[in-house]
């Protein structure tokens, strides 16, 4: 029996190669295999890891090994005879008798001697991935169609998660400017965001090292010094950096140094994600500073000391009072009646909302101040609630002079300069 | 560095601190000031503190416990002229003075202790103001408070 293998090239040639198998059983030299012949080579088919389907001109298989029945679901039995289209789903089922037949007529095929990518269809109707190789060969005078087939599906299926990675990491390398180091510091690439970003043209930062991107000053520091070596021991970094573009900009990023580990857990790169943040930035601080600006603001149109008659000052007393406040206000109206050489000073206290103890006592320590420097104070602007309120809170205001209302107070005051004079 | 002087004006015990105060100075000061009541009584202390910019607590307590003394050797004090720093540092320290008077200036201070402070001091020498085309006064001439009345 002699078997002629024709076999097509990539570029679709036939070519005929002279290898014969003269008698199957001699292709081994080995005694075992020689003694027990066909039934060896059959048990080979048979059991082989791979999936082996054989069928003649019509497309009727012939040969369906084990591997086969378990990934289509048939029995040999029950497809020996079928026709293999039944292994295939829409639309190469229409279409393989076509194929057939149009390849025995015209000896043109695109199929045989390479490997295809298409799909199985089971018994059980569920399709799968599937790689084929399909040569043709003759024997006995009959011209044999084989195919070995592998399921794909867990290929298949890590490929869409490689896919997957792929395409978090490109909508990552969108939104985020990338760069990667050799351990030494030195540019391996960068993506567009990046460069952008930089003001750099990739060319031109290839192979250079990461310090053309920082200040000078702090490129020669210790400082910079421990942040690579720490990386090239394998230690994450991140934080907010300054760095500086190639005109010499200066921009904030908040970026992250990952050292990137060969299986053995050496670090042997560094992939550096960075996002712009100088406008934030600018933006915070614009912010705080028109926050503080507003803040000396408030204070200043809400501690003013009034003169309102020879000798008398009016400290009117408006909104919450918190110590830093309450500590503002005190200085400025002691300065106040300092400088005016006042001997009254009236604190109103008509504005304020909340009456507590916290209040009184910095009420208190006010007018104690103002007597230590030899002044008199009147306290005004005690409504019936507040009245109450210090009351319950007994809070002792008998030594200080009070009166319900400014005016009240105001004629208080002028006598009391009157006295002294 | 000079002592700050301590003196006598009539039965006034006057004390002015123009220098910067340290521990010692503020000690010393105080020893002085009780020994000089303790020597000769005064019924009237005046301690001016107008030039002093700031006191910490040792100094803020001496100054105080200087005139609690004062005052129980039956003295009469007043601190005159404490400035803002200084007040709101001794409230903090709850030093409140109690029983001790204050003033905000000498003039006000000395009137505080009872003393009167009068611009209009009585002509006793009518001689110096005799009218310039060179009448001699004789002994003849009026009483001054008579003149005075005359003139309105």
């Amino acid at each position: 029996m002699s078997a002629s293998i024709a076999t097509r090239t990539a570029s679709k040639k036939v070519k005929k190669t002279s290898t014969t198998v003269k008698k199957i059983g001699l292709a081994s030299k080995k005694p075992e295999v020689l003694r027990n012949g066909i039934e060896y080579y059959q048990a080979l088919i048979a059991f082989t890891a791979d999936a082996v389907i054989s069928i003649d001109t019509k497309g009727s298989i012939e040969l369906f090994n084990r591997a086969a029945e378990e990934l289509f679901g048939y029995t040999e039995t029950e497809i020996l005879g079928k026709n293999i289209k039944m292994l295939m789903p829409a639309p190469h089922h229409d279409k393989h008798d076509a194929y057939l037949s149009t390849y025995l007529r015209t000896g043109k095929i695109n199929i045989l001697g390479s490997r295809r990518e298409v799909e199985g269809l089971r018994k059980d109707g569920s399709t799968m991935p599937i790689e084929i190789g399909i040569r043709e060969f003759k024997v006995g005078g009959r011209q044999i169609f084989t195919g070995v087939v592998r399921d794909l599906t867990e290929i298949t299926e890590s490929r869409a998660e490689v896919a997957e990675a792929l395409a978090v990491l490109d909508s990552i390398g969108t939104s985020q400017a990338m760069i990667e180091f050799h351990l030494d510091g030195n540019v391996i690439t960068a993506n567009a965001r990046y460069l952008s970003m930089m003001g750099y043209t990739l060319p031109e930062i290839l192979g250079k090292p990461h310090s053309i991107f920082v200040e000078s000053d702090y490129k020669e520091s210790a400082e910079y010094r421990e942040f690579w070596n720490d990386l090239r021991a394998g230690v994450f970094q991140s934080g907010d950096f300054k760095r500086i573009t190639k005109d010499g900009q200066e921009v904030w990023i908040q970026a992250s140094y990952n050292p990137v580990l060969d299986p053995d857990g050496k670090p042997r790169k560094i992939i550096k994600n960075a996002v712009d943040i100088t406008e934030k930035r600018r933006s915070l601080q614009d912010a705080k500073a028109l926050s503080e600006r507003q803040r000396k603001d408030i204070m200043e149109l809400s501690t003013p000391a009034l003169s309102v008659w020879d000798g008398v000052i009016l400290l009117p007393l408006i909104g919450t009072l918190d110590s830093y406040r309450m500590q503002r206000c005190t200085e400025m109206a002691l300065s106040h009646m300092q400088e005016e050489e006042a001997q009254v000073m009236i604190i109103d206290i008509t504005g304020v909302p909340v009456m507590d103890t916290m209040v009184a006592n910095n009420l208190m320590s006010l007018a104690s101040s103002v007597r230590l420097m030899g002044g008199q104070c009147v306290v005004t602007g005690i409504s019936p609630a507040t009245a109450i309120t210090i009351v319950n809170l007994g809070v002792n205001l008998s030594h200080l002079d009070t009166r319900g209302s400014l005016q009240e107070g105001l004629k208080l005051a002028i006598k009391m300069i009157e006295q002294e004079s | 560095m000079a002592d700050i002087p301590v003196l006598m004006i009539g039965d006034l015990l006057l004390v002015s601190i123009q220098n910067e105060l340290n521990d010692r100075i503020a000690i010393s000061l105080q020893e002085r000031i009780l020994e000089r009541l303790n020597k000769q009584h005064a019924p009237a202390l005046l301690i001016d503190i107008s030039s002093l910019d700031l006191v910490d607590s040792y100094i803020g307590r001496v100054l105080t416990e200087t005139a609690q003394m004062a005052r129980l050797m039956n003295t009469d004090v007043v601190i005159v002229g404490m400035q803002p720093a200084v007040a709101i540092t001794m409230t903090e320290m709850g030093l409140s003075l109690r029983d001790i008077k204050t003033a905000s200036s000498l003039e006000r201070g000395i009137t505080a202790l009872g003393y009167q402070f009068s611009k209009n001091v009585p002509d006793n020498d009518a001689a110096n103001d005799a009218p310039l085309n060179g009448s001699i006064p004789t002994s003849s001439e009026p009483a001054p408070s008579e003149i005075e009345s005359q003139h309105g």
